[in-house]
């Protein structure tokens, strides 16, 4: 039972995220239920916990709804920022991606964790923690260099722009205005080449 | 001594120059009606462009703010494009006075030098601002002293005159924030030569310094992380001076 409440969440979690991408134009409210549909079902997640009673007083209640939240605000800024077109869909997939594992690990903490542990050897919940700062570490240092990149061709961009632009200048200059430079006035048109 | 005229260009890197770069530019054409002079507009908010236009300069104006270093480089790309044979460079806020430029062009003519860096601190006890901001540009002179085997006096001036081939190597690789220091060791490192010539420098005309107090700081570190890790770069053989020579016939 715990767990089809769990599914059905997952479900209407993605449900509403599709809605997002889908319509995100003209359905955007709907979208934004269903959303809120998610949160009220974390909220619901964590209700279920609470049937376990040794788990009532348990600081893993408590991880579970801040997880949870956070990987909420990961996953609707994200695809907000997708949505008001201020993210390309291929960084945003990274974020959605972490999302999801953070919503994971929210909603199925013990099987998340375990297969964490079998995969990387780590015994310890601090070390997991390491594994996911180490992640966010590696994002946010992908991100600078490519922040670097950027700067680089926006910089050689602009050059060239500044430079073909005194070139019209002059080029104009010398087509239209009175010469400045009495020695560098064009020579006269050969005759017969009107066009 | 007007030969250098005619295959010179004077670089101004201006942003929100607007109160002394008419002034200046008048100086130069009263000084030196020959000289080319480019004012590159690093996106400025002001009427630079329109200033420098008004005032008989060619206008690089870069559409958005790129910081000195992209000014510059644009700069030096335009110069080696239009086939200028020297290059000088200097601030727009009338610190550099240009009556001492025939000075940076005589020492880049007599010592053969690729660089000629007009230094304050050459021959008189000159001050630059605050003790912070003297102690700093001290504390920077050293350690690129250190990085170029040579005593450089005055690394963040920006009065400098440049032959063709450090032109041609700015060009291709400015450092980007602050410049002056970096760009120093990296032509050093390429083989190129630089040399310090004592000029005076005048109080700013108008203007804000680029580099606020707590600025300074920041500025500090930044090269100084820079010019360490230049060090541990290797050389780049393609912008080695000898090849560029060569290469690209200059």
């Amino acid at each position: 039972m715990n767990y089809l409440v769990d599914v059905l969440g997952i479900l209407l979690i993605l449900a509403s995220g599709l809605f997002f991408v889908i319509w995100r134009k003209r359905l955007g409210w709907l979208a934004r239920a269903g959303l809120l549909l998610g949160i009220v079902l974390i909220v619901i997640f964590t209700g279920v916990t609470l049937h376990d009673p040794g788990s009532l007083h348990s600081p893993e209640l408590k991880l579970r709804g801040v997880t949870g939240l956070l990987s909420f605000l990961v996953l609707i800024v994200t695809l907000e920022a997708v949505r008001r077109t201020r993210m390309r869909e291929r960084y945003a997939l990274l974020w959605v991606g972490t999302g999801l594992v953070i919503l994971l690990f929210a909603i199925f903490p013990r099987s998340a964790m375990a297969w964490l542990q079998q995969l990387t050897g780590m015994q310890y919940v601090t070390a997991v923690v390491v594994v996911i700062f180490g992640f966010l570490l590696l994002v946010a240092f992908h991100i600078s260099i490519m922040l670097s990149r950027l700067q680089d061709n926006q910089g050689r961009a602009v050059r060239r722009i500044a430079l073909l632009e005194a070139r019209l200048e002059a080029l104009e200059a010398k087509r239209e205005g009175p010469p400045r430079n009495p020695v560098s006035a064009p020579p006269p048109a050969p005759p017969g080449r009107a066009s | 001594m007007t030969a250098w005229l005619n295959d010179s260009l004077l670089l101004i890197p201006a942003y929100n120059e607007e109160a002394a770069l008419g002034s200046l530019l008048d100086e130069v054409r009263g000084l030196f009606p020959a000289l080319a002079v480019a004012v590159v507009d690093d996106g400025s908010e002001d009427r630079t462009p329109e200033i420098a236009r008004a005032h008989g300069a060619v206008v690089l104006g870069l559409p958005c703010n790129l910081g000195v270093g992209g000014t510059m480089q644009a700069g030096f790309e335009y110069a080696i494009t239009r086939g200028y044979r020297q290059v000088i460079r200097c601030d727009g806020d009338g610190q550099h006075p240009p009556a001492e430029i025939p000075k940076l062009l005589a020492a880049l003519q007599s010592s053969g030098a690729d660089l000629v860096v007009g230094s304050r601190f050459l021959d008189e006890r000159a001050y630059a601002g605050t003790i912070l901001r003297h102690a700093g540009i001290r504390g920077l002179a050293a350690l690129l002293s250190a990085a170029c085997r040579q005593r450089i006096t005055d690394p963040t001036s920006g009065f400098q005159a440049l032959n063709r081939l450090a032109a041609f190597f700015l060009a291709r690789n400015c450092p980007a924030d602050y410049p002056e220091p970096e760009s120093i060791a990296l032509l050093t490192r390429q083989g190129y030569r630089v040399c310090e010539t004592a000029v005076a420098f005048r109080a700013r005309q108008g203007g804000q310094s680029s580099i606020g107090n707590r600025m300074a700081l920041y500025y500090a570190l930044k090269v100084a992380l820079a010019l360490v890790l230049d060090r541990a770069r290797a050389v780049d053989p393609r912008f080695h001076r000898e090849r560029v020579k060569g290469d690209w016939g200059l």
